[in-house]
């Protein structure tokens, strides 16, 4: 077999479609008769624009980017829904963490950050016997 | 050109260039049936755009340009076809035909080659092309393309002495 398949390899150089040896015999007159009935009744190349195969790789793949987004989205939620938590004091709710988290912590700092500097203004400008003098002048204040 | 010498044309060119073209065709797919739906694609191809074909390249460059990009692409098809099916391959009738399994080892050593491999070596091999007319089809350097059909002829080399036993 190995010396048939050698002299078959070495004989089959230039030999074009001969080198093939399972081809039909009057392969290529029906292939001639076929082609020109096909051109003559207006068939053209099979082709799809979008081959099937091709379409469920696309619907799997948005399947895929789908699930794994509503994934990272419930796993986000889960996360939030842990880590707020509710202080109670005599039955009555006195610090809700959850609304807080709702809120991009960055902006809240930022937001938060000019009263802060109002306030270490204030702190550092009025001296502690002034506040308490203000304090008990105001009639408001009282014990 | 009227229809009549179109036609007249486009046969005499099936004529000349279908057993070439099979053989080339046949180096990128490997199996019969896969080359018979190619080499019929790119003559229904070859019709639609005759009216546009220039003289200006040879019409073998033209139609082996044109059986190259059908065969690329239905190879592909294959591969994926092949991907998605888990790699299982189409179970081959067995035969006492020498020639059929000659055939079927020559298949087998050009599935040891890589798609570029398999369509030089078929183009230089089978049709015993010149290095330049396959540069002019491919747009490939002639350097690249004489590197890729030595390294083409050593892995069929070594297909063979390593399968001698089961030949």
């Amino acid at each position: 077999m190995k010396e048939n398949f050698n002299k078959h390899i070495e004989s089959a150089k230039g030999k074009k479609a001969a080198a093939f040896t399972d081809i039909p015999d009057g392969y290529f007159n029906a292939l001639k008769k076929e082609t020109i009935h096909k051109v003559t009744q207006g068939i053209s190349p099979e082709r799809k624009a979008f081959p099937k195969h091709n379409r469920i790789l696309v619907a799997a793949l948005i399947l895929l980017v789908l699930t794994v987004g509503s994934v990272v989205i419930i796993q986000n939620r889960k996360a939030q829904t842990i880590s707020s938590e509710k202080m109670a004091f005599n039955g009555e709710i006195i610090s809700d963490t959850s609304r807080t988290l709702l809120f991009d912590p960055e902006s809240v700092t930022k937001r938060s950050l000019p009263l802060q500097q109002v306030d270490s203004i204030l702190q550092f400008e009025l001296s502690t016997e002034e506040i308490i003098l203000y304090l008990l002048e105001s009639e408001e204040f009282e014990f | 050109m009227d229809l009549q010498q179109k036609q007249q044309f486009f046969e005499q060119a099936i004529d000349s260039y279908s057993r070439p073209l099979y053989a080339h065709i046949r180096s990128i797919v490997i199996s019969h049936d896969d080359a018979d739906d190619v080499l019929q694609n790119t003559f229904l191809k070859a019709w639609t755009k005759l009216d546009s074909y220039k003289a200006e390249a040879s019409m073998s460059t033209w139609l082996f340009r044109i059986a190259t990009n059908e065969a690329l692409q239905h190879h592909r098809k294959i591969k994926l076809r092949r991907w998605f099916s888990l790699g299982t391959l189409p179970e081959t009738k067995a035969t006492n035909d020498t020639s059929q399994e000659i055939s079927k080892v020559l298949e087998n050593a050009l599935e040891t080659l890589s798609t570029q491999q398999r369509m030089i070596f078929g183009m230089k091999y089978f049709n015993a092309m010149k290095y330049s007319e396959i540069a002019a089809i491919t747009n490939l350097a002639e350097g690249t393309l004489k590197a890729t059909y030595h390294q083409a002829v050593k892995k069929i080399k070594n297909f063979v002495s390593q399968h001698e036993r089961e030949f």
